[in-house]
């Protein structure tokens, strides 16, 4: 599971090296991470589910695939 | 000044140098207070002041280059910790003072504080030594200085001790060539040796100055030699402070490959200012009057700030290009990462603060504002993608700040809270936490019945709920609210990381060794926990690598059997439980022998898992058509090759369609055409899903490839099965016969389920106090998935998957996510 593929940051895009070099890992630097918890902190993550309709009629709807 | 100079030599103001000669020299005052206090005139008596000596002296030959009489000037440093620094310049006066009766010039300039043409504009029309005294305040703190002049076409020299002529100006001999020379040795009176200071000069030192004073002067030829140790450093740059700017971002990786540089002149005032940003998060902003650093800045600088701030704001502003930030960027955002030289030239500088370290001239500010108001606009208006760049990075900057200081609020909030747990968090009674755990809790009602049913001594519980949105119509987001982001880091004791303070986040001090994650088997909780995960793998990934983050693994489905109560994690235990059950009460006749138990089970299995391949295809095939293909034919790539071979496959495939599939129903003919890439036949068949036509392709890549191979593997391991139709004998009654795989295994899972009921948990709130604590919590019975380093990218990448800007693809995640979970219902 755990290839050694490189990794972008996060926040930046730039690829990053896996720590132990790299210790603000999966970020580049400690400011890609504190942008990072500041988005957290101002609710920009947000999940989108645009196939929203599934949750009411899904449960009820969906027969015999 | 308290001289006024004789009419003969009165300035031209503001104009070009006069005459520089024995008139332009003013007398102030005497050496013996220079003596007494060294410090006021040079800083102090150890490494600065002593340094401080040299510049004085260089300050005066590249006053002769600024006025354009010389292009090199000389440095040597002596075995002895001596100096000489020479010049190709005018050469000071030499001969009879106009004022001061019966001194030679040089000598008054020599010895007299505070002499020298630059106090009057005419001679050096700009000038830098000002800070300092000039050469005579060297001249009382040496025991020895000696300076040669060479002035029209002869040599004078003259001789001193602790600023004491030793003698009288004196002509040596004759010359073609011009200068001045002095040589100097810090007088160890002054300068002594203590604690750890010897006064001893030092070459890097020297040579960083004199790098930067060749910078300031674009073309000035400046070479230092250390005859200690033969090291030489040889500064000349024709590009000037853009030189100086490229020189400071040599080891960072600049934004804009060409610095932009601006220079304005009015008033006679000279502004030259270069600028280029890196990737770097420091500023580095030098400022100078007259060549002087003023570390300080003053109005240069202010000047400087001011514009910059604003050029940069109303320029991202007039783009939109900021939308998303909730305040202006400041003036340290758009510094941030700036390299930048501000060198301005000016008549009459004005040295404020305690150590002269400031411009004071408030003319200068208005100048520099206006100059990079208009002329840094215009470059960005003229490169629009550096102007992207540089953008890009303030903006960053600057939310880089807000995120910073939102978090420090946070962290500084969740301390002073009284003890600093939040209120909605039940903690444990333990405070060891290598035996406590967290049940982070999805819902307020699963919250209540965790509190209820967990062990106060080392569970505790944060119940959490997910923010939802409605934005549109059919698109719904989900979130972590920030009060919940806040709660959670202060019920798990380890801070975060807020900006550069490293002391803020302690891993060490995690109050739980196991945070598990407890949410609904539905497509929110499914999201809560992708979003939590992403939390702590950006935020404390510690946590992860160190194995302290887990997901609890609620049933899914109670089975109640009689008397007995069998809860089941997830839809394939589900599965097994029934096929257990139906294994034991029914056998299956194959070719004359019984098939029943572990046998039977095993195959009942693979018809599970034959269905489930079957149900993924149906996303771009006609599943029916190949379940035919599997179960009534037999089809190998050769068969498309042939038309006979491929009709009578087919035949097969229509007469199962037919008996099993009776709804089925193909809206064209299945008519073979050619495909000249395989020398073979393709089948394109067309047929009805739920009211939509739905094209499957038969070719030989789909009849070559590894879907379907994986169904004839799947059909091998059914061959003890035998062929249809199945009998099946269920306990005592007559035996059933049915025709297909689906069939056996649909009257297995009938028959397993008869007298016993099923409960579909949809969320953990349907679950009591005594249910949750006997299925998930209580770690005598529970099992747990621990969270690796490998699942909390995984999670990432679904977080990234789902935040995206891409429709289509989260759409087909979310399509795939929910056919998986739909599977089996």
């Amino acid at each position: 599971m755990a290839s050694p593929t490189k990794s972008k940051c996060p926040t930046c895009k730039t690829e990053v090296s896996a720590p132990p070099e790299n210790r603000f890992f999966p970020f580049c630097t400690q400011r890609c991470r504190t942008i990072d918890l500041g988005r957290w902190l101002n609710e920009e993550y947000r999940l989108v589910n645009d196939t929203a309709e599934d949750e009411e009629d899904g449960s009820a709807g969906q027969g015999d695939a | 000044m308290e001289t006024t100079p004789t009419s003969t030599s009165l300035p031209t103001p503001n104009g070009a140098p006069a005459d520089y000669n024995a008139a332009s020299i003013t007398v102030l005052e005497g050496l013996e207070a220079v003596r007494k206090r060294p410090g006021m005139y040079i800083g102090d008596t150890v490494f600065r002041g002593l340094h401080h000596l040299v510049y004085e002296v260089v300050d005066n030959s590249v006053d002769e280059a600024l006025a354009g009489f010389a292009t090199q000037v000389d440095v040597i440093i002596h075995v002895d910790n001596s100096i000489t620094v020479s010049d190709d310049g005018r050469g000071i006066p030499v001969g009879p003072h106009p004022s001061v009766v019966g001194m030679d010039t040089l000598d008054v300039v020599m010895t007299k504080l505070h002499a020298g043409g630059k106090f009057e504009n005419s001679a050096y029309k700009v000038s830098g030594g000002l800070h300092g005294v000039g050469v005579s305040c060297v001249n009382a703190l040496s025991d020895w200085l000696t300076v040669e002049v060479k002035r029209a076409g002869k040599v004078y020299t003259q001789r001193y001790h602790r600023g004491v002529p030793q003698g009288q100006v004196t002509e040596v001999g004759v010359t073609d060539k011009r200068g001045t020379k002095v040589s100097f040795h810090p007088d160890p009176t002054i300068f002594e040796s203590k604690d750890s200071f010897t006064p001893v000069y030092d070459f890097d030192t020297l040579s960083a100055r004199l790098r930067e004073l060749a910078f300031l002067n674009a073309g000035l030829h400046i070479v230092i030699t250390d005859e200690r140790s033969g090291k030489v450093n040889d500064f000349q740059f024709e590009g000037g402070i853009v030189s100086f700017v490229e020189y400071i971002n040599k080891t960072k990786q600049p934004l804009h490959d060409k610095p932009v540089s601006f220079r304005a002149e009015k008033d006679l005032v000279q502004v030259e200012i270069a600028m280029q940003w890196n990737d770097a998060y420091d500023e580095k902003v030098f400022t100078f009057a007259n060549n002087i650093n003023t570390p300080e800045g003053g109005t240069h600088l202010s000047g400087f700030k001011a514009a910059l701030t604003r050029t940069i704001n109303a320029y991202a502003e007039r783009g939109g290009l900021w939308k998303d930030i909730k305040e202006q960027p400041t003036g340290d955002d758009a510094r941030e990462g700036l390299s930048a030289v501000i060198s301005v030239k000016i008549p009459q500088p004005q040295f404020e603060g305690q150590t002269k370290q400031k411009l004071g001239n408030s003319e200068v500010k208005g100048l520099v504002e206006q100059i990079v108001n208009e002329q840094l606009s215009t470059w960005l208006d003229e490169n629009p993608s550096n102007a992207k760049k540089i953008i890009a990075k303030v903006g960053d900057a600057a939310r880089a700040r807000i995120a910073a200081r939102k978090a420090r609020e946070t962290v500084r909030k969740g301390v002073l809270s009284g003890g600093g747990l939040p209120g909605k968090l039940t903690d444990c009674r333990s405070k060891d936490p290598s035996v406590s755990e967290l049940f982070i809790v999805e819902g307020d009602s699963a919250g209540g019945s965790a509190k209820q049913g967990r062990d106060p001594e080392f569970q505790a519980i944060l119940p959490l709920r997910g923010k939802i949105l409605n934005v549109e119509k059919a698109r719904i987001e989900k979130l972590l609210s920030s009060e919940l982001i806040q709660t959670l880091i202060s019920a798990l004791g380890a801070g975060v990381r807020a900006g550069s303070n490293v002391e803020d986040y302690h891993p060490d001090n995690v109050r739980y060794h196991r945070s598990i994650l407890m949410t609904d088997a539905d497509v929110d909780g499914s999201h809560i926990r992708t979003l939590l995960l992403t939390f702590f793998f950006r935020q404390m990934p510690e946590l992860i690598e160190r194995g302290y983050i887990y997901i609890a693994q609620p049933p899914l489905y109670k089975i109640t059997r009689g008397k007995k109560e069998v809860y089941v994690k997830d839809n394939d235990a589900r599965d097994e439980y029934l096929l257990s059950i139906a294994s034991e009460r029914m056998t299956l006749e194959a070719g004359g022998a019984s098939l029943g138990g572990a046998e039977l089970k095993a195959l009942l299995r693979h018809i599970i898992k034959y269905q489930s391949r079957l149900e993924k295809m149906a996303l771009r095939r006609d599943a029916r058509v190949v379940d035919a293909m599997v179960q009534a034919a037999d089809f190998v790539p050769s068969t498309l090759a042939n038309v006979e071979a491929l009709n009578a496959q087919l035949e097969k495939v229509e007469d199962f369609l037919d008996t099993h599939y009776p709804d089925f129903k193909d809206l064209a003919a299945f008519k073979p055409d050619h495909d000249v890439e395989h020398s073979a036949r393709r089948l394109t068949i067309t047929s009805e899903i739920q009211g939509s036509p739905r094209t499957t392709v038969i070719d030989t890549p789909f009849i070559g490839g590894s879907e379907f191979h994986e169904l004839i593997s799947l059909r091998e391991a059914l061959k003890p099965l035998g062929a249809a139709p199945y009998t099946l004998h269920v306990g005592d009654a007559a035996p059933v016969t049915v025709p297909t795989w689906q069939a056996v295994l649909k009257t297995a899972l009938d028959e397993a389920q008869s007298g016993l009921s099923q409960q579909r948990y949809k969320g953990l709130g349907e679950m009591n106090p005594e249910q949750l604590q006997e299925t998930t919590m209580d770690p005598k019975v529970r099992t747990l998935q621990q969270v690796k380093v490998a699942d909390a990218i995984a999670a990432e990448g679904v977080f990234s998957l789902l935040m995206g800007e891409e429709v289509e693809p989260r759409r087909a995640f979310i399509e795939r996510e929910a056919l998986n979970a739909n599977l089996d219902v």
